[in-house]
């Protein structure tokens, strides 16, 4: 069973060669590969995840949060051979590191998302790109192993490698077939993700060679983050030595580069301008939470002293404060692509402030957030790219009014989902947004109020995107560019199933829920004892309450 | 007699590989100047016959280091053989040999046997100095790779800058070789010996300022070679005026030549923490200041040889602040030959596609030369991009694994200090990432010279093989970082 985390990396890494070997015969067969590669892999995906699922059922009764680590994959691939020797350290001695993989509820659920959205960026590119599309389409699947690979990554340095070799494939999809300022954005973005990044390598070295100066020399993300809460139980608040904190601050800067936090979101409305939509889209909704992903996997298992003193009140105010900047400058846009860009800034403040609630229900929410997040960003985006193809460049203003009656299934999509994303109640962003909320009130109503005010005013900026743009009568000097179909079959129906998605989760999201409650409620509990070391935690059952009313 | 010859046996057995190639570059200038010219038709002839019989010199000297048996803990008086010397040959061999397969066409064929037998004798100082256990040894073995190097340069020089970038070259080398000698001089008077583990035995714990006026200046005499800043000030003019197969020969030769002195001199195969002392700030101190000035300076290079002068300033830095580190920590000097070792790939592999580039009367100098490559020669612009991307750092590149050695090693040290030059030699990493990145996107941007008279020429090219295989040896490196 565990073979299934490497052929789901291996099959769109080895995979992408399939479409530049098949384009030497025709651009039609290039195609074909590329889209049966993708389909290959969300179908293990999916199947991995339903059996991250079983594997959880069987698992879930008997279960001991004190000696349990932190991170504790229900699928492991720990293979001899997968080591590297690197002869450092003291004398002659060699630090061995072992990588391994492994799948947990989070990790799983986030490689079908990602799946999901390559298939539909792919299906929307194979419309629009026909400049080097072959390689588009390896580039693509390459982007989709590495990201796949971060997602199952279970030791610290295969998941940094899987992090990194992002990046080059995404260098190029920027560059090669975006605007005119296309290789200045994939410098920029480049530049900017490395600064995040090599800091970071030094932080997860530092932080190893700190917490194995003792025994042995281990990477394992789940024998670390054992080793720690196991600490916290014996220490509590002086787990984590003060000397260390440089660790925390270098993983801060790293992970929050990737996720635009902040004051360094500055490289991604230029990025997603110069960008060719449907790779705004991946950007948007996939490569973002790679920064958010790895707080969950490294940041807040592996130094939860830090994350509670400092983090906490850093990123959850960071968070809120995303949240509502975010809303204004995409109200303060003309642009749609900026619109978006920020609306989705924005978004993601909702997933770090219910992260850095460190309480369980705000876990919870938040990675479920990042699910419905990625579903309506990439939905949005893509709608986006599909109009802009049709139409030429888009932005509020009365030149471009009265879509609807030209594009009308491509604006009833665009309104559905521009809905979904501001929260509407019934649909999947609300729970995600009620439960990060709900997490960051048992830290700080102040902020609680702030992040709700913030969401208000999503709802202001989406309804004059619909009342601009889609709304009004057509004006005839802006016809369309082109005269194809509005929407393909294949378009059509990931749009609709990821429509359904959206609806299916707003209703009922005990369908998804229980994925994620065990990976909150471990992660949880090591924030629970520190803050109250004298309670005793059996409330595991509390992050499943139906919160939909 | 037949003791003699074993003694001398004994002797030289750590070091045979550096002989054959010492005989070897000898008989190359011997036969250079006594085969007659008419045996050799074209220019390309005499291209193809003296770079082959130097790679073949290359060849044998490495079945030598394979098939020869050497006592591991050998410690014969002027020449020992531990894992410095054996991964200083192999670094060795390796980057001969690319530099020869990427040097094949752009040598000049009326003194390609010079040319080679010099480069066939720097060689064989290098494997010496990796091999030293003596004073004397180590110094010869410098002066055996600085004298053929001035020969390099003067063949090279056809026009005033080649002239200008040899005198620079020969003037401040001698200098620097004058410090170092008055270093070593020092270091004698200390030990009363030129045995290096001697002399090492006695530098731990010494604080006197005997002992720091002479490491000071072996550490000038050093810095000089390895372009560390402020010696620096030279590579950039020097690079620029001399052709391409120099470039890739100065930019690996004399900074593997520093490193391997300074790991000669101070530690070995392990080293010594107890003899950080005054040996360590100093160190790091060069090591900032040269990964600063490399790399700001880099910035505004447009000339590609001045660019690689200063990546190679800047990659002397990350040496440097590893060796302190290695040197703080008491650990193995083997991070930084990996280091070295992938360095020398990515060095050769750039320069080997830029000779592959050169077309009849026309280099490619600066960076919007290179616009578009891809477009139009899409093997050598991928080696090229490899090369820039191991240079970065990016995984699916040896350059990843080395930098992360070096991350490692300086963070294993768990200092203060050591910490905070970690971060700073990530901000390099980000700063050289910057200017590397100028150049791999141009490779992919649309436009730049698509002249019709540059067909891709059929005929078998070394420098391409070179780059290709640089290429190849870098991935594989990635996937196999133990062979690193």
């Amino acid at each position: 069973m565990a073979h299934f985390l490497w052929i789901l990396i291996a099959l769109p890494m080895v995979g992408g060669f399939l479409p530049l070997l098949a384009a030497r015969h025709s651009a039609g067969l290039a195609r074909f590969h590329a889209l049966s590669i993708a389909v290959l892999t969300l179908a293990t995906s999916v199947v991995l995840m339903v059996l991250v699922w079983q594997a959880d059922k069987s698992l879930s009764i008997a279960r001991d949060s004190h000696t349990q680590s932190t991170i504790d994959p229900l699928l492991r691939w720990k293979p001899d051979w997968f080591q590297v020797a690197i002869p450092t350290g003291r004398g002659d001695s060699q630090i061995n590191l072992h990588c391994e993989l492994g799948a947990d509820g989070l990790g799983s659920s986030m490689c079908v998302l990602t799946a999901l959205i390559t298939l539909g960026v792919m299906l929307v590119a194979t419309r629009q790109i026909e400049y080097l599309a072959a390689w588009h389409f390896a580039l693509l699947l390459w982007t989709e192993g590495a990201m796949l690979g971060v997602f199952l990554a279970m030791d610290l340095i295969s998941f940094y490698v899987f992090f990194e070799a992002t990046l080059l494939p995404l260098f190029l999809l920027i560059g090669l077939w975006g605007g005119s300022q296309s290789w200045v954005a994939a410098r920029q973005f480049l530049i900017f993700t490395i600064a995040g990044s090599i800091p970071l390598v030094v932080a997860l070295l530092g932080y190893a060679a700190a917490h194995s100066s003792a025994g042995e020399f281990t990477i394992s993300i789940p024998e670390l983050s054992q080793a720690m809460s196991l600490r916290v139980t014996e220490l509590g608040m002086f787990a984590e030595s003060p000397s260390q904190q440089w660790i925390f601050w270098l993983v801060v800067f790293g992970f929050g580069i990737k996720m635009a936090i902040l004051p360094v979101h500055t490289w991604l409305p230029g990025t997603y301008l110069a960008a060719h939509p449907t790779t705004a889209a991946l950007l948007a909704a996939v490569v973002v939470k790679l920064g958010i992903f790895g707080f969950f996997r490294v940041g807040l298992p592996l130094m939860p002293i830090t994350c509670l003193e400092f983090g906490r009140p850093l990123l959850a105010g960071l968070g809120t404060l995303a949240i509502v900047y975010g809303a204004f400058a995409a109200l303060s846009q003309r642009r749609l692509i900026l619109v978006l860009a920020y609306a989705s800034l924005s978004h993601v403040g909702f997933i770090a402030v219910g992260m850095f609630s460190l309480h369980e229900i705000g876990l919870a929410g938040s990675m479920m957030q990042m699910i419905n997040h990625g579903l309506t960003t990439s939905a949005m985006f893509l709608i986006y790219a599909i109009l802009v193809s049709r139409h030429g460049e888009l932005a509020i203003d009365h030149k471009y009014q009265g879509l609807a009656s030209q594009s009308p299934r491509l604006a009833t999509l665009l309104i559905f989902f521009t809905l979904a994303g501001t929260g509407l109640p019934g649909l999947n962003n609300f729970v995600g947004e009620l439960l990060t909320m709900i997490g960051i009130s048992h830290y700080s109503f102040f902020l609680t109020a702030i992040g709700a005010t913030g969401g208000l005013l999503g709802a202001w900026y989406a309804l004059k995107v619909v009342q601009h743009v889609m709304m009004g009568k057509a004006s005839g000097e802006k016809s369309m560019t082109k005269s194809s179909p509005e929407l393909s079959a294949a378009e059509t129906g990931w749009l609709l199933t990821i429509a359904m998605i959206c609806c299916l989760l707003g209703v009922r999201p005990m369908t998804i829920m229980p994925v994620f409650s065990r990976d909150a409620a471990a992660i949880a509990a090591v924030y629970r004892q520190l803050e109250d070391p004298h309670s005793v935690e059996n409330a595991g059952e509390s992050t499943t309450k139906d919160d939909n009313g | 007699m037949v003791d003699l010859s074993e003694q001398l046996g004994a002797m030289m057995n750590p070091i045979a590989p550096a002989a054959v190639m010492l005989v070897g570059g000898c008989v190359l200038l011997v036969s250079g100047a006594i085969a007659p010219k008419h045996w050799f038709k074209s220019t390309a002839a005499r291209q193809n016959v003296w770079s082959l019989a130097c790679l073949l010199l290359i060849g044998i000297a490495a079945l030598v280091r394979l098939y020869l048996v050497r006592d591991p803990i050998s410690r014969h008086g002027l020449f020992v053989w531990d894992s410095v010397s054996d991964s200083a040959e192999f670094l060795v061999l390796l980057s001969g040999a690319l530099l020869v397969l990427g040097g094949w066409r752009h040598v000049a064929a009326n003194n390609a046997a010079e040319h080679y037998g010099c480069l066939s004798l720097v060689l064989s100082g290098l494997m010496f100095a990796g091999g030293a256990n003596d004073l004397t040894v180590l110094f010869l073995a410098l002066e055996l790779i600085s004298i053929p190097t001035y020969i390099l340069l003067a063949l090279a020089a056809t026009d005033n800058r080649g002239w200008e970038a040899m005198l620079k070259y020969f003037t401040l080398s001698a200098f620097a070789s004058c410090f170092f000698l008055l270093g070593l001089s020092y270091l004698f008077g200390i030990a009363g010996t030129t045995e290096l583990s001697v002399i090492q035995a006695r530098l731990i714990g010494q604080q006197d300022l005997l002992a720091l006026v002479a490491v000071m200046l072996v550490l000038c005499g050093v810095a000089f070679r390895i372009t560390a800043a402020p010696f620096h000030f030279y590579a950039s003019d020097v690079f620029a005026g001399t052709n391409l197969n120099l470039v890739a020969m100065l930019a690996v030769v004399p900074k593997l030549a520093g490193i391997l002195t300074l790991v000669r001199l101070f530690g070995g195969d392990v080293f010594d923490s107890r003899m950080t002392g005054f040996l360590m700030w100093p160190l790091l101190g060069l090591a900032t200041l040269t990964m600063f000035i490399g790399n700001i300076m880099a910035f505004v290079q447009t000339e590609l040889k001045r660019l690689i002068a200063h990546s190679s300033i800047a990659n002397s830095g990350y040496l440097l602040l590893g060796l302190a580190a290695i040197l703080a920590g008491g650990m193995s000097s083997k991070p930084l030959f990996s280091y070295l070792l992938a360095y020398s790939a990515m060095t050769i592999g750039i320069v080997a596609v830029l000779v592959s580039l050169q077309k009849a009367n026309q280099n490619v100098e600066r960076i919007e030369d290179l616009q578009g490559l891809v477009f139009r020669r899409p093997w050598t612009a991928f080696a090229l991009a490899i090369s820039l991307t191991s240079f970065i750092g990016l995984p699916l590149t040896a350059g990843f694994w080395a930098k992360l050695q070096l991350f490692l090693a300086t963070i294993a040290t768990d200092r203060v200090e050591f910490r905070i030059m970690a971060i700073l030699m990530a901000a390099n990493a980000v700063l050289g990432a910057v200017y590397y990145l100028r150049i791999l996107s141009k490779l992919f941007e649309h436009g730049g010279d698509s002249s019709p008279g540059e067909s891709r020429s059929s005929s078998w090219n070394p420098a391409v093989i070179c780059a290709l295989s640089c290429a190849a040896l870098t991935v594989f490196w990635f996937f196999f970082p133990s062979q690193l």
